[in-house]
């Protein structure tokens, strides 16, 4: 037996010094490439700034790339990555190398583009395939655009190259102007005073929320809109308890909500945060309280008092028993079902899924309300931060990164806000993303003959954030659409307007997260922890399974497994982002 | 032992297995290239590793990536769940398909034994991002199927199988072998098959009813893949399934439901530590290894069996 | 043989009962999800759909069947399919039977052993694989995705086990013929281990036919996706926890009827190889029949 293990353990070394030589081995394969290359992150700035600005300067004479009519002549080749979804589609046989948008771009713009490689959207595998491609040393494209998360991994492998100047040079006036309108968007992409991505900033205010109710059931129930929570109060009760669907059954129950995400569990597009936040929590995120100090919302008074609300509201059957282990989509079958009557959700939520509602339910009628205002008379709840959820990040070798300014400085003029009669009045393509049917214009996927199809282009399309929701507000009102743009967006559901005009008349009560930066190191170490104690705080207490002052102790523990020190570097990061 | 003996021994062996040795070649060849080689990604354990920096130039940091592992203040509870889910799930995940196939093996229509069959291994093929909605579903406490069921029949108040620590290990359990009970069912079918039907014949004539032939022939001639199933699956001792924990758990049930894999999800997989991700798979590893090890012995010991 | 006895009588009706309720919980989620799949967007949106489709519709179906890539999709899939199998079966065949000898007849199969089951629990992870795929410029292949699963040690060991189990009188009257190793195992032990050949064939079938991942890692060009990886890019799955939602992709999130019939195509063929498998794990084989 004994010589058994002594030669078990013979085999167990040697298959160990195996594996060392496969290591070195393959070690020598992956860092092949590497070594004369510098990989620090400082290096690599002064490299391509000197490099960039040498460049620049020379050119116009060196660098043949040549502009006739407005297009690169002869043509200029771009490459990328893309990631693959269902929201891609071609019709009459086009590909993602050929279809209506590449063959604009390479005959008004002179631009070719090629995709490297393409990945599904699902199970984080452009991420995983991106962290892979950088580990195996292969080229990265000229640019990409990812998410914010993965911005930080690629700013901090050195590979890409500082636009803040390009942005400065190249970046027209209306794309300048349209950033300028939400500044804060470029810090979390400053790294020792060069900013090394460009944020694909969306229409602001877009995932603010407002109260969407079943009409038909206040109608039912003789009833009018609440406009504080005391009036909601009132109104769920009677949701739950006098049938307002009027089927005879005690079958319904007040608000579709999910609270089982762990992180930023009231901040969903489907979530209470606008009802904590009209009792002055904001639960989740970094927000100044009212003495101006930096504080993070789950540790205030306010939280707790709204905490306190939520669980009596479970208690009473406004919100489901199990909402607690509900996520968006099962909170979203109870309202599209008809179970539930009231929701807070984004101004698209009715084009999606709310509409739903109508087509399941025989009667049913959705209405967006402003949102309800606490007993203090507060209106509040949780924004979109920084307005951007992409970021475009630009290869440091690429040679010409003014073409990438070019085009999006193109589109600015041309299609954000398309001039009368202009290349792209009605949209990009017709029969693509527009058609007229009988003589009208049609822009969505039912309407348009074979279904609507979205032009692909490089990056996102150009956006000035403040038009949208606000435009959408004053059509609203009845003002007559003066532009093509609000032409196409008066085609939108009076819903659709409604509740953007609800939106934009509480701008004012929504509160972003103040922290923008990457993770401290604090965070990197505790926050799991700090995150799971507080979900757990916030499950167990609306389940009665611990009492409402459990609070206090929680907020205690929170303090010393490091929230104290985030807190403190979180200060510090603001106040050296906002003071110099 | 009796030196020139063995040598002579040998010496025959390799003259009549050179064959046998030429078979192996191939898979000798392919487990170097594809398991070996890359198995040399390992030190990334020990790494504080940087995709752009590479395995070759990460900073070393020794047994750091461990310590995380052991050094969050649940790391202990966390095990246990693992633990305690993981052997629940390879415990049932081999009594039910034995017992199935023992069932199975006594249908004589041979039409609604393959139809059972096919359907029973249905199930495999829903991925648990379905199956969590499903099991929202049926086990709400609100009118959901089965507290309905449990209501009428017995009377009992309705359960929340999902929010309650233990009923959420229960149902855990129960729905991974519902699950892949059709599975491991296959294998066990494929083992009764090769039974000669002549033992049977024989216990008939000796006046063997159908139980005790269960009990002398069927039930022996399933055992030695039983052993080698149990043995195999201790590999995966602490491995608890993280698609369906994660597309199951929720906070109401961490302190019975995190386990390893969620955890490292939530700290490495997001933020992109890939260091700390490998060092805890080779924890799983090396613990499945010891477990797998002393299973092989115990049985060659205990049953003179050699499962591999 | 017929059992006459009541006991027995009574114990296959409880048995063809139980076993006809297992089935039935097995196969009604099944039916659910090809309701779903069958149903209109709003409808399946609002969970409404229970075992029959509301507001019947193909369109999940269609739009899954209709994309450009799907022939090209389903012929990679097959071959891989196909390629992945034979090999895993000739590969598991000829290493199954040198390790299904004894120690004392065959010395040095205790080292290879523990060689081959140490890879089934240590592994290099993703990066060195991908990194090793690359440098072997078995990208954009069908190598990239055989090979590297073709030794699979579980499925080797289980045929090790189905080996032993042959009786060794056959195979020394083999030997004693003058056969050498490779004629026996291609005469005496693979007919008689069909039920394990097809068990194993049919659980590495599911496993090429569904797996997608490595699918999407190792091909540059989206129109060479196996039908798996195809079948990811019709579905969308968004991180709800994060506010980073596109509203224009919304719609697409949810939309439970295609991800149903993504879902059904996956577990189709499977269903038709099947019954072509089954009679040999149904069936026992009779020993006789092979010894003549």
């Amino acid at each position: 037996m004994r010589k058994g293990i002594a030669c078990m353990q013979r085999r167990i070394s040697m298959a160990i010094a195996v594996m060392f030589i496969a290591a070195t081995l393959l070690a020598a394969c992956s860092g092949k490439n590497d070594g004369n290359e510098s990989s620090s992150p400082s290096a690599t700035t002064e490299a391509t700034t000197t490099e960039a600005s040498s460049s620049t300067e020379s050119s116009p004479e060196s660098d043949a790339l040549v502009m006739k009519d407005g297009k690169y002549d002869p043509p200029i080749e771009i490459t990328t990555v893309k990631q693959i979804g269902p929201e891609l589609k071609f019709k009459n046989g086009e590909t993602l190398d050929d279809n209506v948008f590449t063959r604009w771009l390479e005959d008004r713009m002179g631009i070719k583009q090629k995709i490297l490689w393409t990945t599904p959207t699902t199970n984080d595998a452009f991420k995983t395939k991106l962290m892979l491609t950088l580990t195996a040393n292969e080229p990265m494209p000229d640019y990409l655009y990812v998410p914010v998360d993965v911005a930080h991994t690629l700013i901090d492998s050195g590979k890409f190259q500082p636009v803040g100047e390009l942005f400065d040079k190249y970046a027209s006036d209306e794309w300048k102007a349209a950033m300028d309108e939400t500044k804060d968007v470029w810090l979390p992409y400053k790294r020792d005073g060069q900013t090394y991505g460009i944020p694909m900033i969306e229409s602001s205010l877009l995932h603010d929320d407002v109260m969407w109710i079943r009409q038909d059931w206040l109608d039912n129930l003789g009833m009018k809109a609440p406009t504080t929570t005391e009036e909601l109060e009132v109104v769920m009760d009677a949701f739950v308890n006098k049938d307002p669907d009027k089927d005879g059954k005690k079958n319904t129950i007040a608000v579709a909500a999910a609270l089982k995400t762990v992180k930023y569990n009231l901040a969903t597009w489907l979530g209470l945060n606008p009802i904590m936040g009209s009792y002055g929590s904001f639960m989740s995120i970094w927000h100044k309280n009212a003495q101006g100090e930096i504080v993070y919302g789950t540790t205030t008074p306010e939280t707790k008092t709204a905490i306190g609300k939520i669980k009596e509201w479970i208690d009473k059957g406004y919100l489901h028993k199990e909402v607690g282990i509900q996520d968006e989509v099962k909170a979203m079958e109870l309202y599209t079902s008809g179970q539930a009557g009231i929701a807070f959700s984004t101004q698209w939520a009715y084009n999606w899924p709310f509409n739903a509602t109508e087509t399941n339910v025989k009667g049913a009628n959705v209405q967006p309300y402003p949102l309800p205002a606490g007993p203090d008379g507060q209106i509040g709840q949780i924004g979109n931060g920084l307005n951007h959820w992409l970021v475009l990040l630009i290869n440091k070798d690429m040679k010409h990164p003014e073409v990438l300014f070019e085009y999006q400085n193109y589109l600015y003029e041309h299609y954000e806000d398309p001039p009368k009669g202009g290349e792209f009045e009605f949209g990009f393509a017709r029969g693509y993303d527009y058609d007229f049917v009988g003589g009208k214009r049609v822009t969505t996927e039912n309407e348009i003959p074979g279904g609507r199809h979205a032009p692909q282009f490089l990056f996102m399309a150009p956006v000035v954030p403040s038009k949208q929701i606000k435009a959408l507000a004053e059509l609203a009102d009845g003002r007559a659409p003066a532009t093509p743009y609000e032409e196409t967006l008066a085609t939108s559901p009076m819903q659709a307007k409604l509740s953007a005009k609800y939106i934009y008349e509480q701008r004012e009560h929504t509160v972003n997260n103040l922290y923008n930066g990457p993770q401290t190191q604090t965070m990197k170490d505790k926050q799991e922890n700090l995150d799971k104690m507080e979900a757990e705080m916030f499950s167990k207490i609306i389940y009665g399974k611990e009492p409402l002052d459990y609070y206090d102790k929680w907020v205690q523990n929170w303090k010393s497994a490091g929230g104290d020190q985030i807190q403190k570097e979180v200060t510090d990061w603001y106040n050296a982002a906002n003071g110099g | 032992m009796g030196n020139t003996l063995a040598r002579r021994s040998r010496k025959w062996n390799l003259k009549r297995n050179w064959p046998l040795h030429m078979m192996l070649i191939p898979a000798v060849l392919l487990t170097l290239l594809f398991a070996y080689v890359p198995m040399g990604g390992i030190v990334m354990a020990f790494q504080d590793f940087k995709p752009w920096t590479g395995i070759m130039d990460s900073p070393w940091v020794g047994w750091k990536n461990f310590e995380k592992l052991f050094g969050q203040p649940d790391s202990i509870q966390v095990m246990w769940n693992t633990l305690i889910l993981a052997l629940s799930k390879i415990i049932a995940g081999l009594i039910a398909p034995f017992l199935f196939s023992l069932l199975l093996n006594e249908v004589r229509v041979s039409s609604f034994k393959r139809s059972v069959q096919t359907l029973v291994y249905l199930p495999h093929f829903l991925s648990w991002v379905i199956l969590g909605g499903i099991l929202l579903e049926i086990l709400s406490t609100e009118g959901g199927m089965i507290n309905k069921l449990l209501g009428n029949l017995f009377g009992i108040q309705p359960i929340f199988f999902l929010g309650d620590g233990d009923w959420f290990r229960f149902t855990v359990v129960i729905s991974h072998v519902w699950k892949e009970f059709g599975f491991g069912t296959i294998v066990f079918l494929a083992a009764l098959a090769g039974v000669s039907p002549s033992l049977y014949e024989a216990a008939v004539v000796d006046g063997a009813n159908r139980w005790k032939q269960t009990l002398h022939i069927t039930i022996p001639a399933m055992m030695p893949i039983t052993i080698v199933l149990a043995t195999l699956s201790l590999g995966n001792v602490l491995n608890a399934g993280f698609d369906q924990i994660f597309n199951l758990y929720n906070a109401l049930v961490y302190d019975k439901g995190d386990i390893i894999d969620t955890y490292v999800y939530r700290t490495a997989i997001i933020s992109g530590n890939m260091g700390f991700g490998t060092a805890v798979g080779l924890f799983k590893s090396a613990i499945g290894f010891v477990l797998i090890v002393v299973a092989y012995r115990l049985a060659y010991k205990f049953a003179g069996y050699r499962i591999f | 043989m017929i059992y006459r006895t009541n006991g027995y009588r009574l114990f296959t009706w409880f048995n063809t009962i139980f076993l006809a309720c297992i089935s039935l919980c097995c196969v009604l989620p099944m039916i659910h999800i090809l309701a779903i799949s069958l149903s209109g967007r709003d409808a399946a949106t609002a969970n409404l759909v229970y075992l029959w489709p509301v507001d019947f519709t193909f369109d999940s179906f269609i739009d899954t069947l209709s994309n450009r890539n799907f022939s090209r999709s389903l012929i990679v899939s097959l071959q891989r399919t196909l390629l992945g199998t034979a090999i895993f079966l000739i590969i598991a065949a000829i290493t199954a039977y040198p390790l299904s000898k004894e120690s004392y007849s065959f010395r040095g199969r205790s080292l290879y052993a523990w060689f081959f089951v140490f890879t089934m629990l240590f592994t290099g992870g993703l990066v060195p694989n991908y990194i090793l795929i690359m440098k072997l410029g078995l990208n954009n292949s069908l190598w990239a995705l055989v090979l590297p699963t073709a030794v699979e040690v579980w499925s080797i060991i289980l045929l090790l086990n189905f080996f032993r189990n042959i009786p060794k009188e056959m195979e020394e009257a083999a030997l004693i013929d003058g056969a050498g190793h490779f004629k026996t195992m291609w005469n005496i032990y693979l007919p008689l281990s069909l039920p394990a050949l097809a068990t194993l064939a049919l659980f590495t079938m599911v496993f090429h036919w569904n797996e997608w991942f490595h699918g999407m890692l190792y091909n540059t060009d989206a129109s060479n996706y196996p039908l798996a990886t195809l079948l990811q890019t019709i579905i969308v799955q968004q991180d709800f926890t994060k506010m980073a939602i596109n509203p224009e992709d919304m719609e697409n999130i949810s939309n439970k009827s295609v991800k149903s019939a993504q879902i059904f195509i996956g577990a189709l063929p499977i269903l038709l190889v099947y019954p072509f498998l089954q009679r040999f794990f149904v069936k026992g084989i009779v020993l006789g029949a092979v010894k003549e």
